[in-house]
């Protein structure tokens, strides 16, 4: 006997036993930090390519004096900035002028100017900054930080990685490895119009056509012919649950039938700006030729914050300027500049800054000295990423590079730093988050990095 | 660009390249204050490891990527001032090579460098030969007693009380330690249940209807092992074992058609290891024969040319790894290709993680550092041809020609047309060529790099598909495998694992705790000797490995359960007498793996039912004694299989021409477009489906397929609703329940649903299931829908939804 009542009942039997089946299985259930976390979530806006730090947030006056100089390598002569820098917010940080709405957010940001990683090549940096390693394949910073925290909301992923490129290390980017595959970002796409990528470039990054997750529609079944259709399986495996009285394979299976069923409409609706006000669409850029795609992924980014999503990500790029400086990177920060400054303002508007931790920057920088005064070549031995919000210094700058901008000098972060105080701001020691695979307790720093202590309120 | 012959050699009549000790003392001397001077001035920032730059693939800060030279050939040939091509460059005399780019060097300068050049380049950058900070510590003897190391020993069953007849040992062993530990047996699975699992198990599909009705009436209650041997010898004799059976030894061969890594090339000739693997399991080879094909097939005794090529064929094990092709430093990705066939071999055949002993000691088991680089130096005499085209990976290589030698095509010959179409193609794409490199030379117009790029990339490309073919239009057969180097490379232990930090000279060797020591003959690679070493009886690792793989794969888990690893950060054995006595029988069985598997299938043991027992589960909730048969997901594969017969539309059968051909060569992201590869569509199994690194097929990654970076001998098992979406929604899944539908509609309206269930679950129906049908029915009909859509399919679709329909008990 079937007691199906349309839509309720299935959603009422999946909440009584899903309620015990958490109790022992879901990994994704809520859990609690090492300590008291400063961030409860994570935006980070992936500026793939290597953003150039001399021409954004790394002022150096004596590069524009000796401009023309030879550099300290042969071949090459230095390159000024080819942006004017100036003092913004009380706390005067220097940012160039390709940021002109960003700028006004000077006093929420914490920029790290003395980053630095292991490889100067895009694809192993990309990796080492999402995984930690450029070797092995381990998994991504988002699945280590749900595996630590767990997931907020039962109906959308705990991880989601927005427009990842397939290339420079694809899925590993946003895999989860060896731990398991439930904490694995969920990768979404939304099409951003205003990179000026051809359509054949977004087709090689597999980005065509399919807006948002796949298997997200059913083009079959009305949504109350599937209502039916999924409590009938609910009713099916119910029936092998009573038989065999324990099958966690069954239980499981209940649970993720039913959140699957939800996502289709929870995932859509973060993305459906219908309610959002004009002035919020404003506020991001959105409807303008310019910022609409970025616009768009910052926006979401604010929709899944809310939602209760651990680990937003999402990207633009490339910021690879070896040529064209400056129209191309000019253009870069004018796609993103507005978008962003939209974000934290809005964050800040919702009282969500405080416990959001975004970050910004790329997979390494750009050396001070061009071979042709057009472009700049990758520099993984100093350059800067910021992070704003989450319980970091609002207006702060920690770190140098040398006059020139060649190489972190002082108040240096490795990625395996920039891991450890990620972690740290959401609660989580990254000596302790581990995971016992191939015999050995695995870390996301592999117990390498330290909390850089100085940019915590 | 030739030079013109220089002076330089009539000033130095000294023209040494092996210099004595004094004048080697000199050499360097003179290096040190006239060359490397000038290097780290003009050259290091765009040739060298510190400033991450190798223009022109050229790095100059050390010896060996000096010698090794750049994209157009060695920098300097010591004694050969003609040869070395850093000599032309400084000489300003051929405008396509002038370095530095800023300016000519000061003419003594330039002398220097003849000089330094025709003494013989003497270059201290790497002969500082690092000595090992600490001696090895290691105590191999007390290792050799390390459970694992220890030859496995035939043990009685020990006596249990009131033994039930007919009793196998190994059903003896379980009951002992059950009866130790005070569980008790859960009682043997119904036939069809039996029959449904071993299907699954033994060819990773479900059974007809017939074949459940057949088999499961003929069993009967008793379950009788007359007629299970019968049904199990005929499931072993299908051809549809090896593709099962097949796949999990891929799974640990880490087996996929690409590269992997920073740059994802496609191996458009691996599946002719992936064919090899599954005809070896389908004709029982015995897997010590197994084991040396795959390793050191090229070198064994061969009959005729045909099983010659077979064996070639085999080695591709070693050459279809994940592989870092985009590396500038060619010694650099010898190592790592070396590292990750260490890593393989070592892990599928011993379950020994000797590559942790790559920078030092292994931390855990007793394997010194110097037994890498003995291992190291055996695959360093060895070359692995894996193909890929020269422009789109740096590290790239050649195939081996095998034409002619008897093994299948695997693609049909071109008509006169086509072949002629290549060739046009090519010549076309060659042409663009030689007018981009005109361009260049003639430095009028400025050529991009992404231009020269995909220039070079479609004249590769299309002489590679030229290259498949002979001139008749008849498919060539290219093979990867390896080969013996004809010229051995001696192999230093380098400290801390740094290519630039070599030790003392290794020679080549196993690993000394296990089995014998090496015997290695002279001028041989090592190669050979290291395949009869693992394939050897006396080896105390290899047949406990396989015999705990052949377990894993029956129950779902090992008796060691990380089945990868049997050192000491592995787990130890459940059941050390079993585990040992399954060794044993595999070398009585003569490595018969269709026969170990025979003998375990008919024990009581595998024939429990999967019933939960609460006193059990309480005592033992990961059914490490095996109380009764755990519950498992299918994998991916047995998944997209099962929706594939029960829709009927299932393909048995190899492809007649390999999937990947459709997307052709390159890599990943440039110009192989990942859609195109997901655009592949095939009813044929899983197995043959294209398995491109970082690209598996959609339901197949879903649903945990590893992603073949390395040896996975054990999948993990996950329920995440991105499964469920793909299940419920995905255009796949509703065609085959749309055809599953079709065919449970076209039977009398009163069977309709015993014939689904008998085809999803291989069970009737029970009287509540017809009743959640038939309330089903009347809901749907109330609804408005899409006239489509009828309600026998929405019902048969869920049946596929179903944890039963996807979980083996």
């Amino acid at each position: 006997m079937l007691r199906t009542s349309s839509a309720g009942f299935g959603y009422l039997a999946f909440q009584a036993l899903s309620a015990s089946a958490r109790a022992n299985e879901s990994a994704l259930a809520p859990k609690a930090t090492h300590f008291a976390p400063r961030a409860r979530r994570v935006i980070f806006l992936r500026m793939r390519g290597g953003p150039s730090h001399l021409d954004t947030f790394d002022y150096k006056p004596r590069l524009t004096a000796d401009a023309g100089k030879n550099s300290r390598y042969a071949g090459s002569s230095l390159m000024p900035s080819l942006w004017d820098f100036q003092q913004h917010g009380q706390s005067g940080l220097w940012i160039s002028d390709a940021f002109p709405h960003l700028s006004r957010h000077a006093d929420d940001l914490c920029l790290l100017r003395g980053m630095h990683c292991d490889q100067p090549n895009h694809a192993q940096a990309f990796l080492q900054m999402h995984t930690g390693s450029f070797q092995f394949v381990r998994p991504s910073m988002g699945a280590w930080s749900l595996y630590g925290l767990g997931t907020e909301n039962e109906s959308l992923p705990g991880f989601v990685s927005i427009n990842p490129p397939t290339s420079v290390g694809g899925t590993q980017n946003f895999g989860s490895a060896f731990l398991p595959a439930a904490f694995q970002g969920t990768r979404l796409s939304v099409t951003d119009s205003s990179q000026r990528n051809r359509p054949v470039d977004r087709r090689r990054r597999g980005e065509e056509n399919n807006e948002g997750l796949d298997n997200l529609r059913n083009e079959s079944l009305t949504k109350a012919q599937q209502r039916l259709q999924v409590d009938l399986i609910h009713a099916l495996n119910r029936e092998k649950l009573r038989r065999e009285q324990h099958a966690p394979l069954v239980e499981g299976a209940i649970e993720s039938y039913e959140l699957a069923f939800r996502m289709q409409d929870t995932v859509p609706d973060v993305m459906d700006f219908a309610r959002e006000s004009e002035e919020a669409l404003a506020l991001y850029g959105i409807g303008e030729e310019n910022t609409d795609g970025f616009g768009k992924q910052c926006l979401l980014a604010r929709r899944f914050a809310e939602s209760g999503v651990r680990f937003i990500e999402l990207g633009h790029g490339s910021w690879d300027q070896h040529a064209n400086i400056e129209s191309a990177l000019g253009e870069n920060c004018a796609q993103t500049d507005k978008p962003i400054a939209g974000l934290l303002e809005d964050l800040k508007r919702r009282d969500m800054l405080k416990d959001t931790l975004v970050i910004w920057g790329g997979e390494f920088g750009r050396t001070p000295h061009s071979p042709d005064a057009n472009g700049r070549d990758h520099n993984h031995k100093g350059y800067t990423m910021w992070m704003a919000g989450g319980g970091v210094k609002g207006g702060y700058s920690h770190g140098e590079t040398d006059e020139h901008g060649y190489e972190a000098v002082s108040g240096k972060v490795h990625v395996h730093d920039w891991h450890a105080t990620i972690l740290h701001l959401l609660g989580l020691d990254h000596e302790r988050l581990s995971y016992r695979y191939a015999g050995r307790e695995m870390k996301l720093t592999e117990g390498l990095g330290s909390v850089v202590k100085e940019i915590i309120t | 660009m030739k030079l013109s012959l220089h002076t330089a050699v009539l000033f130095f009549p000294f023209v040494a390249v092996g210099l004595a000790h004094s004048e080697e003392a000199e050499g360097i001397e003179f290096f040190e204050e006239k060359i490397r001077p000038v290097l780290v001035k003009h050259c290091y920032e765009c040739h060298s490891v510190e400033e991450g730059k190798s223009k022109g693939g050229l790095r100059v800060d050390s010896m060996r990527a000096l010698r090794q030279g750049g994209d157009n050939g060695p920098s300097v040939v010591p004694g050969d001032l003609e040869a070395s091509l850093l000599i032309t460059a400084v000489q300003y005399h051929d405008s396509d090579y002038e370095m530095p780019p800023d300016g000519k060097l000061p003419d003594e300068v330039i002398r220097d460098f003849e000089r330094w050049v025709a003494m013989g380049a003497p270059d201290p950058r790497v002969r500082e030969t690092a000595t090992p900070e600490e001696g090895s510590e290691i105590d191999l003897e007390a290792g050799r007693e390390f459970w694992s190391y220890r030859s496995p020993k035939r043990v009685s069953p020990p006596a249990i009380e009131n033994p039930e007849p007919n009793l196998s040992p190994i059903d003896r062993f379980v009951i002992a330690k059950r009866d130790e530990e005070g569980l008790v047996s859960v009682a043997s699975a119904r036939p069809e249940t039996l029959v449904r699992r071993l299907y699954f198990v033994l060819c990773g599909l479900p059974p007809s209807v017939d074949d459940v009705m057949k088999w499961a009436k003929a069993l009967g209650p008793d379950l009788d092992q007359e007629v299970l041997a019968e049904l199990i010898d005929t499931l072993l004799a299908s051809p549809r074992f090896g593709e099962r059976w097949g796949q999990h030894w891929l799974d640990v061969a880490r087996y996929a058609d690409s590269t992997g890594g920073d740059s994802n090339n496609i191996y458009p000739n691996a599946w002719r290891y992936r064919d090899y693997v599954i005809d070896a399991f389908n004709e029982d080879k015995p897997f010590d024969r197994f084991v040396r094909e795959q390793l050191a097939g090229d070198l064994l005794p061969a009959s005729s040319e045909k099983e010659w090529a077979k064996n070639v064929v085999a080695t591709g094990f070693l050459a279809v790894g994940q592989k870092l092709v985009g590396e500038v430093d060619d010694e650099k990705f010898q190592y790592e290709l070396v590292d990750e066939q260490i890593d393989a071999t070592t892990r599928a055949f011993l379950g020994t993680t000797a590559a942790c002993a790559r920078c030092h000691d292994h931390k855990s088991d007793p394997i010194p550092q110097s037994d890498y680089y003995a291992m190291a130096a055996i695959f360093r005499n060895s070359q692995t041809h894996y193909g890929l085209l020269d422009a789109q990976a740096r590290q790239s290589s050649t195939l081996l020609n095998l034409t002619g030698k008897g093994l299948p095509s695997g693609r049909p010959a071109l008509s006169p047309e086509a072949f002629a179409q290549l060739v046009a193609e090519r010549d076309e794409a060659r042409a663009a060529m030689d007018e981009v490199r005109r361009m260049i030379r003639s430095k009028d117009e400025d050529v991009s790099r992404a231009k020269l790029r995909r220039s070079r990339t479609k004249e590769d490309r299309t002489a590679a598909a030229l290259e498949a073919y002979d001139e008749n239009g008849n498919p060539l057969t290219w093979v990867m495998g390896v080969e013996d180097r004809e010229e051995p490379v001696e192999t230093h232990l380098l400290v801390r694992g740094e290519i630039d930090k070599p030790g003392p000279v290794v020679e080549p060797g196993f690993l000394q705790v296990i089995g014998r020591p090496a015997v290695i003959g002279e001028n041989h690679s090592g190669r050979l000797e290291l395949a009869d070493w693992i394939a050897s009886p006396e080896n105390p690792l290899t047949a406990r490995v396989l015999a705990n793989r052949i377990w894993h794969w029956l129950f779902g888990q090992g008796l060691v359960r990380t089945v990868d690893n049997f050192g000491a950060s592995g787990e130890l054995p459940s059941h050390p007498g079993l585990l040992d006595y399954l060794a044993v029988r595999v070398v009585e069985k003569e490595w018969s793996v269709k026969q170990v598997i025979r003998e375990i299938l008919l024990t009581q043991t595998w024939q429990q039912a999967s019933t939960y027992h609460s006193e059990n589960f309480e005592r033992d909730p990961d059914n490490r004694l095996l109380w009764r048969m755990s519950p498992r997901r299918l994998e991916g594969e047995a998944i997209r299989d099962a929706f594939l017969t029960v829709s009927g539309n299932l393909e048995v059968g190899k492809p007649n021409v390999p999937l990947l051909d459709a997307v052709g060569e390159g890599t990943v992201g440039q110009n192989v477009v990942e859609p195109e590869i997901r655009a592949i569509k095939s009813n044929l199994r899983s197995v043959y489906l294209p398995r491109v690194r970082n690209v598996l097929p959609e339901v197949l990654s879903l649903f945990d397929a590893p992603d073949p970076s390395g040896v996975t001998g054990a999948r993990e098992t996950t329920t995440v609703p991105l499964q469920a979406l793909y299940t419920l929604n995905n255009a796949f899944a509703r065609e085959q329940a749309a055809a599953f539908a079709l065919q449970v509609g076209a039977r009398p309206r009163g069977e309709q649903i015993s014939f689904a269930y008998l085809k999803a679950f291989a069970r009737f129906p029970k009287d509540r299931e017809q009743q959640i049908a038939r309330t089903f029915f009347g809901r749907f009909a109330s609804l408005e829908g899409d006239e489509v859509t009828d309600a026998l399919t929405a019902y048969c679709h869920a049946l596929l939804c179903s944890a039963e329909f996807q979980v083996l008990d």
